[in-house]
């Protein structure tokens, strides 16, 4: 029965999905087909810049906050550095705020703030306060691997940290809804980028509404439509 | 059988409201007279009046209202001056509070001195009073309200005393009224009645009843205990120059917190920790407690002494400074200690995980270094949010919606905590302006953040936000912009007393 070796395929394949993905940390859904493996690698580094950032800091915080954790109902985000770290557009993009563990100003204590917090949660986002040494960077980058703990960089100093597997920065970005004089900010069309050595190539790309109408984070339909489940088609019985 | 001493305030719901003894007043609840004062009672008011009748027999009557918790409030100062002389005092209700008089009496010189001693007191404290001493609480109630102010009862006279009063003072209106067809008018009758033959005809009641006409205690005084100091404190001599020291002496004084804590089936909510230094002054810190261990206690005292430690004395972190003379553990809202329980579905608690790691950043950073953000009601990006440090509960009463005026759409990514000026221009180059009325000079053309000018690709506002214009220490009256800038960036913008500011960004 061919019908049923598909269904069998179709299981395998989820299966095989679903381990990989399990095996990752957890991302926005849009923001999947850019990420090698559909999520981050555990305790690796992934550094963030160019203009939209910030943003990109609050959506990756928004999926590991909703999906990550142990049996994937909502994991732990921190983040060290960043007093201007956008809470309501996190909560927006799907981010549990219960969750959420900001310390705005570690001072120089920035390295032993996040060794304790790397033992603890899924996902820091880190703008150090200033250049990192060679010793806090091998200290932490150990450290996040061991506990599978995913730093994220972002600031003036994101590009100063060796050994970062992947780059994450938004492209050819556009505001909506702002006219002269009257409109308000409504969304912005972005495209993003993924490099780094866990992205080979030319780098993975992905058209996004970051954010959309709403405050989440969805694909841009607009410039590519996504592949859809078309229903089976309805079986016509020879009536005998 | 205990001696008990009673203060009873007459008239009390009277006093309560404000009328006093020297005014014909009454309060009154659905229409009928509950009390009155002593001068109304002259003119011919009686509990239970209707107040029409009560009215006609007396037109110049002053009615209230009555208020029971006033009564109950006001009457905290009788107790408390009671209190002043014994501790274990009993508010039986409003207007009647009861200690047992054994102890006291010993103590004061014999009955009467305590009699007249607990009256004047409580006249001192402002209110008229009556006090008796006799055996059981409602033999002394009468007392109090026999003679002039009060008489004492002597041992094993109760019986003797109560047998003239009439069967009213039981409070029993239908027990009362039978007793009275069967021929039985004083409590002194009713006692002689043989005790079975009583309980099988009235009932329990009916022999509670007749255990205190025969001046026995239908129960016994149950005076609540004072709250006790449950503070522990250590003192150090000489003073403890190491703060090794004083966390060890902070371990075993938790540790006997929490079994006086224990004891009495408390648990605490918080825990002051307090340190007083040998040259005098006083370091002290709330923490919250929720069920922490003694080390866990020592702990804290050991991150609140390392946390004052004077600046530029980093590596000699053992040295405490000045030397800590004593040390007090207090703890603070009491409650039941119901055992710990952690929240089953849809309730995130924090873990153990967590808890732990957030500790290590407050001995690091002090209790404010790690929060929690919480969403709250505001019209700016800035005051939608407010961060709560971990193990704190967070804020509660704060105020709900409408925000006429808040910002709208999509959230900003970067809200910047200290919005830093910029300048806005037009074509000309002259700063655009807002008027009081919210017009604006001319549309925007350049945003000048840090000296770098960008052109501006769209724009919209004012939306103005007066805030507070009823407090003029934090009113606040400004408007807001969004604006773009043809580097794909997009900015709110703030103009307030005619400085633009970047409130957030949109990153």
């Amino acid at each position: 029965m061919p019908e049923a070796a598909l269904r069998e395929l179709e299981t395998a394949l989820e299966s095989a999905l679903e381990s990989a993905v399990r095996d990752s940390v957890p991302v926005l859904p849009a923001l999947r087909p850019v990420l090698p493996g559909g999520g981050l690698r555990p305790g690796s580094i992934v550094g963030l810049d160019g203009p939209g950032a910030a943003s990109l800091g609050l959506a990756l915080v928004a999926g590991v906050s909703r999906h990550g954790g142990a049996d994937g109902t909502g994991g732990w985000c921190a983040v060290v550095g960043v007093p201007g770290f956008g809470v309501v557009a996190a909560a927006g993009m799907g981010a549990a705020l219960e969750r959420l563990l900001l310390v705005d100003d570690p001072g120089d204590r920035w390295p032993d703030v996040v060794a304790a917090l790397a033992e603890a949660v899924d996902l820091i986002l880190l703008c150090p306060p200033e250049r990192p040494g060679a010793a806090a960077v091998r200290r932490l980058s150990a450290l996040a691997r061991k506990h599978g703990c995913v730093l994220t960089l972002t600031g003036a100093f994101a590009n100063d940290w060796p050994g970062a597997r992947l780059r994450l920065r938004l492209d050819d970005v556009a505001w909506e809804g702002l006219a002269d004089g009257h409109g308000r900010l409504t969304a912005r069309r972005a495209e993003i980028v993924a490099g780094g050595r866990d992205a080979p190539g030319p780098g993975r790309r992905a058209r996004l509404w970051l954010p959309a109408a709403d405050g989440t984070v969805t694909p841009d339909e607009t410039v590519r439509p996504p592949l859809e489940l078309v229903p089976p088609p309805v079986e016509h019985r020879a009536i005998a | 059988m205990t001696r008990v001493l009673v203060v009873w305030c007459p008239d009390w719901p009277a006093t309560a409201v404000g009328v006093d003894a020297a005014t014909a007043g009454a309060v009154v609840v659905q229409g009928q007279v509950a009390a009155c004062t002593a001068a109304a009672r002259a003119e011919g008011v009686r509990r239970g009046q209707r107040l029409r009748d009560a009215q006609r027999r007396c037109p110049e009557l002053v009615v209230r209202e009555r208020d029971l918790d006033a009564e109950g409030r006001l009457f905290e100062t009788v107790v408390e001056a009671v209190a002043a002389l014994t501790p274990r005092v009993e508010a039986v209700r409003p207007g009647l509070c009861a200690i047992p008089a054994s102890g006291p009496a010993r103590f004061y010189g014999g009955e009467e001195a305590l009699r007249v001693l607990v009256q004047d007191t409580v006249v001192e404290a402002g209110h008229d009073c009556g006090s008796g001493v006799a055996d059981g609480l409602f033999a002394a109630e009468l007392a109090a309200r026999a003679g002039q102010g009060g008489v004492v009862v002597p041992e094993g006279g109760a019986a003797a005393f109560l047998a003239p009063y009439p069967l009213s003072v039981l409070d029993r209106p239908e027990l009362a009224d039978l007793l009275r067809r069967l021929g039985i008018k004083t409590l002194g009758d009713f006692a002689a009645l043989p005790s079975g033959h009583v309980a099988g005809r009235f009932g329990a009641d009916g022999a509670l009843a007749h255990r205190m006409a025969r001046g026995e205690e239908p129960r016994p005084l149950a005076p609540v205990k004072g709250a006790e100091d449950l503070t522990v404190r250590g003192d150090f001599d000489p003073p403890a120059e190491r703060s090794e020291r004083v966390v060890f002496a902070a371990k075993r004084l938790a540790g006997e917190l929490h079994e006086t804590l224990a004891a009495g089936g408390f648990a605490c909510v918080r825990l002051e920790v307090a340190a007083g230094f040998a040259d005098g002054h006083v370091l002290r810190r709330l923490w919250r407690h929720d069920g922490l261990s003694a080390l866990a206690v020592a702990e804290r005292v050991r991150w609140q002494l390392s946390a004052h430690q004077p600046a530029g004395q980093v590596g000699d972190s053992e040295q405490v400074w000045g030397g800590v003379t004593w040390l007090e553990l207090a703890p603070d809202q009491l409650v039941p200690d119901e055992g710990r329980q952690e929240g089953l579905w849809g309730r995130t608690s924090v873990t153990d995980r967590i808890a732990r790691a957030a500790d290590r950043v407050q001995a690091l950073l002090g209790h404010h270094g790690i929060t929690r953000p919480v969403l709250v009601g505001g019209r700016g990006p800035g005051e939608r949010v407010v961060r709560v440090p971990v193990g704190d509960l967070p804020p509660a009463g704060l105020p709900e919606g409408p925000w006429p005026g808040r910002v709208t759409g999509p959230a900003p990514a970067v809200v910047l905590a200290a919005p830093p000026d910029a300048e806005l221009v037009d074509a000309d180059g002259e700063p655009v302006v807002v008027s009081a009325r919210c017009e604006v000079s001319a549309p925007p053309a350049v945003l000048a953040l840090r000296g770098r000018p960008a052109p501006i690709t769209g724009w919209t506002g004012p939306w103005p936000a007066d805030e507070r214009w009823w407090d003029p220490g934090r009113s606040r009256r400004r408007a807001r912009f969004q604006v773009t800038t043809d580097d794909g960036a997009a900015y709110l913008l703030a103009v307030e007393g005619g400085q633009w500011h970047i409130e957030a960004v949109y990153d």
